[in-house]
């Protein structure tokens, strides 16, 4: 099976801290993949030098085909490689729909499967609050936002840095739900999580990773029986700590 | 008398607003001073003077210098700014860097006009008085006035009307959430300083005209009251430079009509002094100095 998505061997260091030490991963068109690891493991890193906002200082990084590795964080987007980043980071200051709108420019020409229209039946909220500013919007609604902001770009495959951070419970369940739905109509997914529990629930594979490299793959529903991932990071059936 | 110096202040302040709005811009963008803008300014006199003395016509001219003056900051950015910004060191290394450009600018148009006092050839501009409920209003004013006010639209309609002015602001508010959603920040600032540059050389013609007398140094005083006009707006305020520009050109033709005249810079510095006190962060300043909002 040819893979969407290739990372070979990836190595990182932030001012002399080896962030990743080696870390392969695969992601196939329309799977569902978890990333999860304590803080710090360099889950962030990797995202981000998939991205290309951090440089790797070796491996390779292929995506449909093509090597990514040097190749700038704005060519990355509009290559459908879309990364909905940790905090959200929406503009505050803009509007909802010029959010939106900005997301559009990861497009450049491409066809996109994700209409604005897509998007308001996904986050019927946004539609509501389109001309108000987006710094108004709670942490949840940000998030949607956050997330349709990536998918007016068109993504190919959807990297996402810990959705569920800093929000109520009820709603990280509605935003991994819009996440299975995307999914199940055909929208790759890179998950990065802290909540493990929850992330191996929703995805198909996982990788475990770990002071920069991945101690544990699998099948993320085999991952959530296994009595080390269990000791370490899902704790005795409760959601791992923070 | 009243009336009519409040007029002719407002059409200074006028320029004086187009002048400040290219000095906020980059500030409220980017963050970052360009101290180099004075000197752009001056150019833009110059270009327009140079070109109508090689025989051009004078709207020719005046778009030389406003396109000129555009690819002048372009190529500070790209010599000042864009290096240090790799090293992260741009915001304190930016004003000396933006210092030597305005030197070195400077130095080049000293060369040029041999530090002479140069003017335009008279009657370059059609020299019009209309009468006007007891006012007397040249046609170079309405010019100045026409140009300020149309070139101010045209900026506010591309910074937020536009979907290119949508990604100048989403790079200032967020470079990195920009950069995510597929912009490159290196167009953004060629768009940001092209536009800083352009209203600094459109002001530079019309001061040039106003006054006809062009000189190297002309830009260094214009500078400062720009620095006056964006501290007493606020900094990176888009409102807060037009509002101020208009105010200092009022109160500057006011003071020298009616107190003597070295009083002028006095006055001006003073009611900076007291507007600090009392709104440390200008009229129109919040408190997140820098970021430029996208409410008017």
């Amino acid at each position: 099976m040819t893979h969407m998505l290739t990372a070979t061997d990836l190595s990182a260091a932030y001012s002399g801290i080896h962030a990743l030490r080696g870390v392969s991963l695969a992601v196939s068109e329309g799977e569902f993949v978890a990333l999860i690891g304590p803080n710090g493991a360099g889950k962030s890193t990797l995202l981000n030098c998939l991205s290309g906002v951090v440089r790797p200082t070796g491996g390779s990084i292929r995506f449909n085909g093509e090597e990514l590795v040097g190749t700038a964080p704005w060519h990355v987007s509009r290559k459908g490689l879309l990364q909905v980043p940790e905090g959200r980071q929406i503009l505050a200051n803009l509007t909802v729909r010029e959010n939106l709108e900005l997301g559009a420019t990861a497009l450049s020409g491409r066809h996109s499967a994700y209409t604005l229209e897509r998007i308001n039946n996904l986050f019927p909220i946004l539609a509501e609050r389109r001309e108000q500013r987006a710094g108004s919007l709670s942490g949840g609604q940000q998030q949607m936002l956050a997330i349709g902001r990536a998918l007016m770009g068109g993504p190919r495959l959807l990297l996402l840095d810990e959705p569920s951070l800093g929000l109520a419970p009820v709603i990280v369940v509605q935003v991994l739900a819009a996440l299975r739905s995307l999914n199940a109509e055909g929208l790759t997914i890179l998950l990065v999580e802290q909540n493990a529990r929850q992330a191996l629930d929703s995805t198909d594979r996982a990788y475990v990773i770990e002071q920069g490299r991945v101690v544990h793959e699998g099948v993320s529903s085999e991952l959530a029986k296994d009595p080390a991932v269990i000791a370490h990071y899902l704790g005795q059936g409760k959601t791992a700590k923070h | 008398m009243l009336a009519q110096q409040l007029l002719n202040g407002l059409v200074v302040g006028g320029v004086y607003a187009l002048f400040a709005l290219g000095f906020t811009l980059v500030f409220g963008i980017h963050h970052l001073m360009n101290l180099a803008h004075g000197a752009v300014f001056m150019t833009g006199a110059f270009v327009a003077l140079y070109s109508v003395l090689a025989g051009l016509p004078l709207w020719v001219s005046f778009v030389l210098a406003v396109v000129g003056c555009g690819l002048l900051s372009i190529l500070i950015e790209i010599t000042a700014f864009s290096r240090l910004r790799k090293s992260g060191e741009a915001e304190f290394g930016a004003i000396i860097s933006t210092l030597g450009a305005d030197l070195f600018i400077m130095s080049f148009a000293q060369k040029i006009s041999g530090s002479d006092i140069l003017r335009f050839p008279f009657e370059t501009f059609p020299v019009q008085i209309f009468q006007f409920m007891g006012l007397r209003v040249t046609l170079l004013q309405l010019f100045m006035a026409g140009s300020a006010v149309v070139l101010m639209l045209v900026l506010t309609c591309y910074l937020f009307r536009t979907t290119l002015g949508t990604r100048i602001r989403s790079v200032s508010a967020n470079e990195r959430a920009a950069v995510l959603s597929g912009v490159n920040p290196h167009v953004v600032y060629y768009q940001t300083f092209f536009l800083s540059g352009a209203l600094a050389g459109a002001s530079g013609v019309l001061i040039g005209l106003a006054f006809n007398s062009i000189q190297f140094t002309m830009g260094e005083p214009f500078l400062l009251r720009g620095f006056v006009v964006i501290v007493l707006g606020g900094m990176g305020s888009i409102p807060g430079a037009m509002v101020g520009g208009l105010l200092l050109g009022m109160l500057q033709t006011l003071t020298a009509a009616y107190l003597p005249s070295g009083l002028t810079d006095a006055i001006i510095f003073s009611l900076l002094f007291v507007i600090l006190l009392v709104r440390p962060y200008g009229l129109f300043g919040k408190e997140t100095a820098g970021a430029m909002r996208a409410q008017r």
